[in-house]
């Protein structure tokens, strides 16, 4: 390696310019397939009222027109990734590589007795209700969220570590009324190839502590400004992003939950090469906010106990000082695991694990996680050590 | 419907680039649509999702503006906007897919040698390629979505800052600044103090 000093250049932008536009510009163009798509535009032209065309196509939207459901979900789990959801989504393996999926969406594999045992008992222990909160108080929900930054050096030696993201939410006992949210970068990390020094050596930046602004809605509806709305109205909903008005439309049956995830997440046809894991994410997604009540956190976890490719991966797991049994599912090189506290049933975080070597990445590692925890407060704001 | 399988790509609609579409005859001006768009359309997201996933999205994406035709008015955007605004609203269901590539592609095992007995120039080229696209795609996976849309948009579909604008339905202003950032972010995640100054060795021939 040349020697160097620490100067900070900048890449010129010449160069910036070039490496975009020849990062995949061979990508080959499928004719076939866009002859296809010609033929199936015109059929639809042709059809009376469109009713060829696959569901996906009748829930989207545009974005000068107002939201069908779907685009609220695709909103929702959009702005949701805008921070360390990248931790929960991020990372995996899948190179968008165009494999066909590896496990069967339909579900005919016998279900995971144990997996299955830990849900319902978790259930169970989850259907006796809330912890009490008194009128005025807040539900303070802080999750940290490890995700990965990486690069790779002049040798092509992969490094990255993992930089710790963290998410208060303060909800108030009636939701209309004040949220708060804020946002931050502990500058915690942990690596997970390569070392500090190799990061600096190749100039990666290293986040450092960093606070966010704190922000101020009702309804926790935070991106009401950017949307010109009005703040609670027309409000996406989703899983990411569940509201109180979508959560009360959920079905509490778990074979029809199960359904209605099915039908939400992602199928193999809008790219999903990941099979079953999708759903699990999405169930993960919304668990993760913190939000959901308890009779609705049984019920996923009922509907969740009904998946066959779920399994027991790890009792006594360790997630920030919280330990709990992981329940995940593994295609293509990584493991999407969530972890349950078998004690109170209480959804505590979950994580991806590589389960083939990536790069400089050993099976095992865990490549990002995310925990959650809950507890109540008396002051929007204030947080339970202070 | 008289002709909707002996359909013949012969004229733009009317306007060009801001054509009617509500007009009577939607298999004429789709198919037109179609011939001029699809093939840079599904170049920009088989680039962002693979290829696979991008037949499918170039098809959804003429099927969702077929249906949402009426809606599409000529004096907010131009058709191409508006078509790659459709493309990346579906595009966001697979952010995760995106995000799941590019982090794969960072880490990537390199498959390039430096000891090659050929021309050791060339083949020092093509490594620091490698590793450039590597880093990349690191940065790019570390990105805000809305950051890499306008990016990507601005680089692989050669938009302009207005013609942004129009697709995501953000005001231009909030385009120019972002690009602005993000660009700069890269810059200062590419740049490396000594480690990295291939590029520019690289391109001492030419």
């Amino acid at each position: 390696m040349p020697e160097h000093d620490n100067l900070y250049r900048m890449w010129p932008e010449n160069e910036l310019d070039a490496a975009l536009a020849a990062f995949r510009s061979d990508v080959p163009t499928d004719g076939r397939a866009l002859a296809a798509a010609r033929a199936d535009l015109m059929a639809a032209v042709g059809a009376p009222h469109h009713e060829r065309k696959p569901m996906t196509v009748t829930e989207q939207s545009t974005p000068t027109i107002t939201d069908p459901p779907r685009t609220h979900r695709t909103q929702a789990r959009r702005r949701t990734r805008r921070w360390l959801v990248a931790a929960a989504a991020a990372a995996a393996v899948a190179t968008g590589a165009l494999v066909a999926p590896s496990l069967p969406l339909g579900g005919r594999a016998p279900i995971d007795s144990a997996a299955a045992a830990v849900l319902t008992a978790a259930a169970a222990k989850t259907g006796t209700g809330d912890p009490a909160i008194q009128p005025g108080q807040y539900r303070y929900i802080a999750t940290h969220g490890w995700s990965g930054r990486g690069t790779a050096g002049p040798d092509g030696k992969h490094i990255e570590y993992l930089s710790e993201g963290l998410q208060e939410l303060w909800v108030p006992t009636v939701w209309s009324q004040q949220w708060m949210k804020r946002t931050s970068t502990t500058g915690n990390r942990t690596w997970i190839a390569g070392t500090e020094q190799d990061a600096k050596a190749v100039g990666l930046p290293l986040e450092g502590p960093q606070q966010g602004p704190a922000e101020v809605a009702p309804c926790g509806d935070f991106n009401a400004k950017d949307d010109g709305r009005e703040p609670c109205v027309g409000m996406p909903a989703g899983w990411q992003m569940p509201t109180e008005e979508w959560m009360a439309g959920l079905p509490r049956d778990p074979h029809k939950l199960l359904e209605r995830l099915r039908a939400d997440a992602p199928g193999a046809d809008e790219g999903n090469d990941r099979g079953d894991v999708e759903l699990l994410v999405y169930a993960a997604d919304a668990l993760r906010t913190g939000l959901l009540p308890a009779d609705l956190r049984a019920a996923l976890y009922r509907a969740l106990a009904l998946v066959p490719s779920l399994k027991v991966v790890e009792h006594s797991v360790n997630l920030d000082g919280r330990t709990g049994t992981a329940l995940g599912m593994d295609t293509d090189g990584e493991r999407h695991d969530i972890l349950i506290d078998p004690a109170t049933g209480e959804f505590i975080g979950e994580r991806q694990v590589i389960t083939r070597t990536a790069g400089a990445i050993k099976p095992g590692t865990t490549i990002a996680y995310t925990a959650v925890s809950t507890s109540t407060v008396n002051k929007i704001g204030t947080t339970p050590h202070n | 419907m008289t002709d909707d399988s002996g359909f013949v790509a012969d004229e733009p609609p009317a306007g060009v680039d801001r054509p009617r579409l509500d007009g009577p005859e939607p298999a004429k001006v789709f198919g037109v649509l179609f011939d001029a768009y699809a093939r840079p359309l599904h170049r920009y997201l088989a680039r962002r999702v693979g290829q696979e996933t991008a037949n499918d999205l170039v098809s959804e994406t003429f099927l969702v503006a077929l249906r949402e035709r009426y809606q599409y008015e000529p004096a907010r955007a131009t058709v191409r906007s508006w078509l790659y605004g459709i493309a990346t609203n579906l595009l966001r269901r697979h952010v995760r897919q995106e995000v799941r590539g590019l982090h794969a592609a960072a880490r990537a095992v390199g498959t390039v040698e430096r000891h090659d007995p050929g021309d050791q120039s060339r083949v020092v080229e093509r490594v620091d390629a490698a590793v450039t696209a590597r880093r990349l795609a690191g940065a790019l996976a570390a990105l805000f979505d809305g950051d890499r849309d306008v990016l990507l948009l601005a680089s692989w579909a050669e938009m302009d800052s207005v013609e942004i604008a129009e697709a995501l339905g953000i005001p231009v202003g909030t385009v120019r600044s972002r690009l602005h950032r993000v660009r700069r972010q890269l810059q200062a995640q590419l740049s490396a103090p000594g480690g990295h100054s291939e590029p520019t060795q690289a391109r001492k021939e030419d």
